[in-house]
């Protein structure tokens, strides 16, 4: 592997030199475009509004003059857009002259078209920062106008994603383009990874430019944990309760293929950016039955705007279900953003606003604090004994420091993370009286009793940490302009490490009444505490470089974004040898025939690292009983096992590998013509790590007891020599790269032109998704059978079965209707969402000859082929496959219906009201089905301008 | 005692070996279950019986009339009234008894019935048998019903028997019926109480539910020798059929198909799980009157109250089932280790045997279809060979865990009319035999008149042995 990585680096360094190429020819610094926005019909200039290069980051605000200016901004066709809540946004291709300044007034429309600034749904043309992939981009004002208690309830403005009512509900992760598909099936007792879990951990969060990781995420007992704590989204990704819907500024989901600089993923990212600049006070609240909420946000910046802080607050909880449970989940969240601006760039000229990136040194430095604690108490009603907590906490310290450089940007990125993660569970096992050891090391050892009914419980002390440092360079360069041609041409080159571990002290339990115990018949073994604080490190690094290429040629622009990115995920440390490595080049390119339409397309490779469980699972145990001598008398009682230990650990583990690709346009009349935007997509996942179960062979021995008379007082003891030796086949879970998961489909975002006289507009958007999992796992049938292989020498063999995938499909259509009383400073925002052909199927042979082979008493698989299954000797194995129940389950259609109503308050508080699932009682659906959607939920939400009613602090 | 593995003491037995399964002579019966076994208590008795058929399985439709439906009295405007009926009871007597009743002089007349309401309170309701041996009840709700006749011989009538009947004291007949107004007709056949021999004279069986009974390893049964020689149990078999024959799974399985000869077969028996006495002949003697205890696992269940430390024989399923050496483990010929290696409990859904040692040479593989393109792996026992039968159904109010309904009979009626269906209880109950009295030697008679129903009533456990 290390062979392959060094040829693979050096096989890049061409590829990097092509990059720089244009870059040199091309180096010269941007240039500066300034200009007025007014309001169309009048004239008059407009304060406050955004103006931006798209897809670039240049941003700027108007002063109380409508002026603004935007710097470094790259020579050739660009796109300005200007924003303003209560006006239309525009935007206006423009093609920047090289080497020297530009001006350009911008108007924006206000009256007919006040309607349009009411983003509800993500921006359907936005292009995420830096990125050419499709995106969805849901800003403030589609993010103010979303019912959402968290990050995951913003998502559902993303095509296809399924609405949920506000709160916090259960650990929350979101799984881009992928739909969950049924089981496996698992094998022993064990239920492998889930296609969900691979798409969620696989699409990536980024946080203020930091990515987050659940990657060591350790609170889960595993498959077989017989008291299971569900409240930790363990092994899948990160559990987006921790991010405040209120603290958001800017959500970019990438759909597409990312650029270069994004790694450690399959599937896609979200990159969010929380509110932090100066902002007056702001007080939010949400009320439900359910669901209680409050949020603080202010800022405030000083030192003639060099400096400023950011401060915000988050205080939330929701009650489950009353009738289910007395469980609650409570929620706080605060952060602290700072802001601190040195020096000037050299040729710099007073900006209107006088702030952001006319430092020549730019610190960002964001401090996060949040906790998720979950409580369900004993309900004895519903059950005696049974107590599940789960508290995780952390606080992640981020710096962003950039310095403009060489006419470009030379940015650092790091972050420290600390989290603590408290998992803890009891409840009452019924238990047969069993023997039992707490054996720590292999061998043979006199055990004791465990006997009857006991109070079980385990705690899980998790504290993940994750230190993640990124060193970037962004440069743009433009070329002359030849016979109406010009160009543009970004450079951006990187590299990032990425260190996680866990310090916590692990899996705890009393020794002598083992929580998971379950599953033992006299081979497998009962579980040992584990120290976290020993499971080695895990290591990623990476190094980037893409392009942006971009031409100007008789009115079309033509857009190419090739990049590379070589990951390597590391044997211990960032500094030890490559234990995997992969090159992944991506391209995305668009091509915008006019102004108002584009094609585009992309196609790429990106890769998931496993997780730190998966790459360092627990040792297994195994107590295999020699001697189980129960007599009446517990003086005479003898329980003899040996203790084996098997280790999981799969060497040969490394990164899965996706392969993305997408096509699309997007027409684009305003708010006249409406818009629409299509994608299709086909993601495949190849090497997903996915669980596997294999046999092997232990062996018991066989003893002759000695002083065993009955009234000796005394409980006997075994005679070696052992009188005999048997195999005992069992099984070992192992991780692989065995798995494949396949992700198709069509999104689709379509805006209908707005009705200037009802003060209404309908968006639409949906997704038709088809998702396929497979993994190499085998399958040995139902846990009874495999059970009595173990335990019956008289079993020879039982068949093993291979083969099964597992196929989802489903469509999701949102309509969006939104009505507008700017006089009233009314909003009624009308939510529909309709989900059709939702299929579920499991693929597998079943008849006789199913199996595949066989496995024997001494753990060898032994292969059949398919035309010799028929034969005589075969007999015993040609039965029908067990615990797969193959077949195709389809859910009937069905709906939901959400209604917000939002109330002006001053000159930006707010008053809403809204109801989600509001006619569920009232809908029947065909073929009986039952409904899977949530309860009917109504609340309020209240924000205030605290700063506006106490007079401005800037 | 060390533990010991399922060697059969006649694995000779040609008709006993499986002349498809890997290892000649040995009659595993393989059980591959649909679903997993989590948690295990809780799917237990699924696991034990059920679970062969469940993945094309529906609801339920009772084998003797549709579920209960309130009909809606049409003939009155307003609110709608809930309807009652009439059920109308037929008694006779079974051919086989009717010469004995006849010298008796019990007729169809005058006979008591005896009505009660399952799942309910209400107050039992009696009918007189008119001539023809006719009862009926009037203003019937509908529901579940169980309707019995207990006709006891007097001292005079028992004289006029003949010497080898004297020790009839009872004829007895019972059913359980769904009503559904606005009538419905229902039969009834006495049969007269024999002593038998080797008998099963008390079952302790799992209920499975998520009370203190929900710890499964403390069933047993009993066996009582009710006659006037001493028994040998060498080799005598112990066999439960399996619970997925005696209940529909429609719409792949209903009680009038595919199951129905395997329920209705009076030459055989079919039996889905086969221990044997351990023993080569005339090591473990039962003299008359006294009894047995085969416990599960034979120690003191402190969990449940339930000592079986000392009961003589036990079942050992592997080696993470706890073996008292003092307990004589008892043989597995048919069946598995049990869920989780640790033999298997008695439980309700099923009817249990005691069968003659010969029968182990004589079991015959056959299969029941289940519908749905399989079948499950019995085997057949004759009826010549069979000792006593005893069936245990759920009661009426827990049908709801298993989720269908059973289908009537549960086996041949020469072997067992009617299964039990005591009271689902909160603290550990037994099903032992009633008594009938005493011989003149002291022996005590336990009713036996092929009709659990009938049979079986509830009482503290082991009264007869153990805590005797």
């Amino acid at each position: 592997m290390r062979l392959l990585f060094t040829r693979v680096a050096v096989a890049l360094l061409p590829a990097f030199s092509l990059f720089a190429v244009p870059a040199r020819v091309l180096a010269q610094q941007g240039g500066r475009l300034s200009g007025v926005v007014r309001i169309r019909a009048s004239g008059q200039p407009v304060a406050g509004a955004t103006v931006s290069i798209e897809g670039l980051g240049i941003v700027a605000q108007t002063d109380s003059l409508g002026r603004y200016a935007l710097l470094r901004v790259p020579a050739g066709p660009q796109v300005v857009g200007a924003r303003r809540v209560g006006y239309a946004p525009a935007r206006t291709p423009f093609t920047m002259p090289a080497g020297r300044d530009a001006t350009l007034d911008l108007a924006i429309a206000t009256s007919a078209l006040r309607l349009d600034q009411l983003i509800v749904t993500a921006d359907r043309t936005g292009r995420a920062r830096g990125e050419l992939g499709s995106a969805s981009v849901i800003d403030r004002n589609a993010i103010a106008n979303q019912i959402a208690a968290s990050l995951q309830g913003i998502l559902e403005l993303v095509p296809g994603v399924i609405l949920n009512a506000p709160g916090l509900d259960g650990p929350s992760q979101f799984s881009l383009r992928a739909l969950g598909t049924p089981s496996t099936g698992g094998t022993g007792g064990t239920a492998g990874t889930s296609a969900a879990d691979i798409a969620a951990s696989g699409t990536l969060i980024v946080l203020d430019g930091v990515p987050l990781s659940n990657n060591a995420n350790l609170q889960t007992v595993g498959a077989r944990g017989e008291i299971v704590s569900t409240a930790s989204t363990a092994g899948g990704g990160v559990d987006l309760r921790r991010i405040p819907a209120a603290v958001l500024e800017r959500v970019e989901v990438i759909r597409g293929i990312p650029s270069a600089r994004w790694g450690d993923l399959t599937q896609g990212a979200v990159i969010v950016d929380t509110r932090a600049a100066a902002t007056s006070p702001e007080l939010a609240g949400r009320l439900d039955p359910r669901t209680t909420e409050g949020n603080i946000v202010g800022g405030r910046s000083y030192a003639n705007d060099r400096q400023a802080f950011t401060l915000t607050a988050n205080l939330a909880q929701t009650a489950s279900a009353r009738t289910l449970s007395s469980a609650a989940t409570t929620r706080g969240a605060g952060q602290l953003a700072h802001r601190l601006q040195l020096g000037n760039i050299s040729d710099q000229r007073a900006r209107p606003d006088g702030r952001a990136s006319s430092a020549r040194i730019v610190f960002d430095t964001r401090l996060d604090w949040w906790q998720l604690k979950f409580s369900a108490p004993e309900r004895p009603d519903l059950q005696v004994g049974r107590n599940s907590f789960q508290d995780d906490h952390g606080i992640r310290l981020a710096e962003r420091a950039r310095l403009a450089l060489w006419g470009g940007l030379l940015e650092w990125t790091a972050a420290i993370d600390g989290q603590s993660q408290s998992t803890r569970e009891s409840q009452i096992l019924a238990r047969p009286t069993t023997p039992f050891t707490d054996r720590l090391t292999e061998g043979r050892s006199n055990g004791r009793y465990v006997e009857g009914n006991y109070a079980a419980s385990y705690a899980i002390e998790g504290a993940p940490r994750l230190f993640y440092s990124r060193l970037e360079f962004d440069r743009t360069a433009t070329g002359g302009s030849v016979a109406g041609t010009s160009a543009l041409a970004q450079l951006r080159a990187g590299a990032e490490v990425r260190r996680e571990w866990n310090v916590g002290e692990g899996y705890l339990f009393a020794i002598d009444r083992p929580p998971q115990a379950s599953p033992f018949n006299g081979t497998a073994g009962f579980d040992r505490p584990r120290d976290f604080r020993t499971i080695p490190v895990m290591a990623s690094s990476a190094v980037y470089a893409d392009t942006r290429l971009a031409a100007r040629i008789r009115g079309m622009v033509a857009e190419i974004q090739p990049g590379l990115r070589l990951e390597a995920l590391h044997e211990r440390g960032p500094l030890s040898g490559v234990r995997s490595g992969m090159l992944q080049p991506r391209l995305n390119a668009q091509l915008a025939v006019r102004p108002w339409i584009r094609v585009r397309g992309g196609l790429g490779t990106v890769s998931k690292a496993p997780t730190i469980a998966q790459l360092s699972p627990a040792v297994q145990y195994y107590d295999v009983v020699n001697v189980n001598r129960f007599t009446p008398d517990p003086r005479e009682r003898l329980a003899v096992l040996t203790t084996f230990i098997r280790d999981p650990r799969n060497a040969s583990l490394g990164l899965s590998r996706a392969t993305k690709h997408e096509a699309g346009f997007e027409l684009d009349g305003g708010a006249r013509w409406g818009a629409l935007g299509v994608t299709w997509f086909d993601d495949r996942i190849a090497g997903a790590v996915a669980l596997r179960t294999d046999p092997i062979a232990l062996e018991r021995a066989r003893y002759r007891l000695a002083d065993t008379a009955r009234g000796s007082g005394q409980p006997g003891r075994i005679v070696d020599p052992a009188l005999s030796v048997e195999p005992i086949p069992v099984f070992l879970n192992r991780y692989g790269n065995g798995g494949s998961l396949g992700n198709r489909g069509v999104e689709f975002t379509a805006t209908l032109p707005v009705i200037p006289a009802l003060r209404t507009r309908l968006e639409i958007s949906g997704a038709q998704i088809e998702t396929r999992f497979a993994t190499d796992e085998r399958n040995y049938g139902s846990v009874s059978g495999i059970n009595e292989f173990q335990v019956d020498s008289a079993i020879k063999r039982i068949a093993y079965f291979e083969g099964i995938s597992t196929r989802s499909q489903r469509g999701v259509l949102t309509y969006r209707l939104v009505h507008h009383q700017p006089d009233l400073g009314l909003v009624i925002t009308t939510t529909a969402q309709q989900r059709r052909g939702d299929v579920r199927e499991t693929r597998s042979r079943t008849d006789a000859t199913a199996f595949a082979g066989y496995v024997d008493r001494s753990g060898t698989l032994i292969p059949v082929i398919e035309s010799a299954r028929i034969a005589p000797q075969y007999a015993d194995l040609r039965l029908q496959r067990p615990s797969v129940s193959p077949g195709r389950s389809v859910l009937p259609d069905d709906w939901v219906f959400a209604l917000q109503v939002a109330k002006s308050l001053g000159r930006s508080g707010r008053l809403s009201f809204y109801v989600f699932n509001a006619l569920d009682t009232f809908v029947t659906i065909g073929s009986g089905g039952s409904r899977s959607l949530p309860a009917t939920r109504f609340g309020a939400e209240l924000t205030l301008p605290t700063g506006e009613l106490l007079g401005s602090i800037r | 005692m060390q533990h010991t593995t399922h060697a059969s003491p006649t694995a000779s037995g040609s008709r006993m070996s499986d002349a498809d399964g890997p290892v000649p002579g040995i009659t595993r019966r393989p059980m591959h279950l649909s679903i997993t076994v989590l948690p295990v208590l809780r799917a237990l008795s699924f696991a034990l019986f059920l679970t062969p058929v469940l993945s094309g399985c529906g609801g339920g439709v009772s084998e003797i009339g549709p579920g209960p439906v309130t009909p809606v009295d049409t003939t009155k405007p307003g609110t709608p009234v809930v309807q009652r009926g009439a059920l109308t009871v037929s008694v006779g007597i079974d051919a086989a008894d009717a010469g004995l009743a006849s010298t008796a002089g019990v007729t169809r007349a005058g006979l008591t019935v005896l009505l009660r309401r399952s799942a309910s309170a209400d107050v039992p309701r009696i009918a007189i048998t008119n001539t023809t041996g006719v009862a009926q009840f009037d203003s019937l709700l509908e529901g579940q019903y169980e309707i019995s006749v207990d006709r006891r011989l007097s001292a005079a009538e028992v004289a006029q028997l003949a010497p080898a009947d004297r020790e009839v004291g009872i004829l007895a007949a019972g059913a359980v019926v769904s009503f559904a107004p606005p009538s419905r007709q229902a039969t009834l056949e006495l049969v007269a109480s024999r002593r038998g021999s080797l008998v099963l004279s008390e079952i302790m069986a799992w209920q499975g539910d998520e009370s203190v009974l929900a710890y499964p390893w403390a069933t047993y049964y009993e066996v009582y020798n009710a006659a006037d020689t001493t028994i040998f149990l060498d080799g005598i078999l112990l066999g439960t059929t399996w619970g997925g024959m005696h209940y529909g799974f429609p719409p792949t399985s209903t009680c009038e198909s595919p199951n129905l000869q395997a329920r209705t077969d009076n030459a055989f028996l079919r039996l889905s799980i086969v221990f044997a006495f351990p023993g080569t002949g005339r090591q473990y003697a039962i003299p008359p009157g006294e009894t047995r205890v085969i416990a599960q696992d034979a120690i003191n269940h402190t969990t449940v109250g339930i000592d079986l430390s000392k009961a003589q024989f036990e079942q050992v399923g592997s080696d993470a089932d706890t073996d008292n050496p003092f307990s004589e483990n008892m043989v597995r010929l048919i069946g598995s280790t049990g869920a989780l290696g640790r033999g298997w409990p008695a439980s309700f859904q099923q009817s249990v045997a005691l069968l003659l040692p010969s029968a182990a040479s004589q079991l015959q593989r056959d299969s029941i279809p289940l519908g749905n393109g399989l079948t499950h792996v019995v085997y057949r026992a004759p009826a010549s060979l069979v000792l006593d039968v005893l069936s245990l159904d759920f009661p009426a109010a827990n049908y709801a865990f298993i989720g269908t309904l059973p289908c009537r009979p549960f086996i041949g009626t020469a072997f067992d009319r009617e299964p039990s269906t005591l009271r689902y209880l909160p603290a550990p109950r037994a099903h032992t035999r009633k008594s009938l009295g005493r011989t003149a030697a002291g022996l005590e008679i336990l009713q036996r008149t092929r009709n659990s129903l009938r049979d079986l009533q509830e009482a503290q456990p082991l009264r007869r042995s153990l805590n005797r």
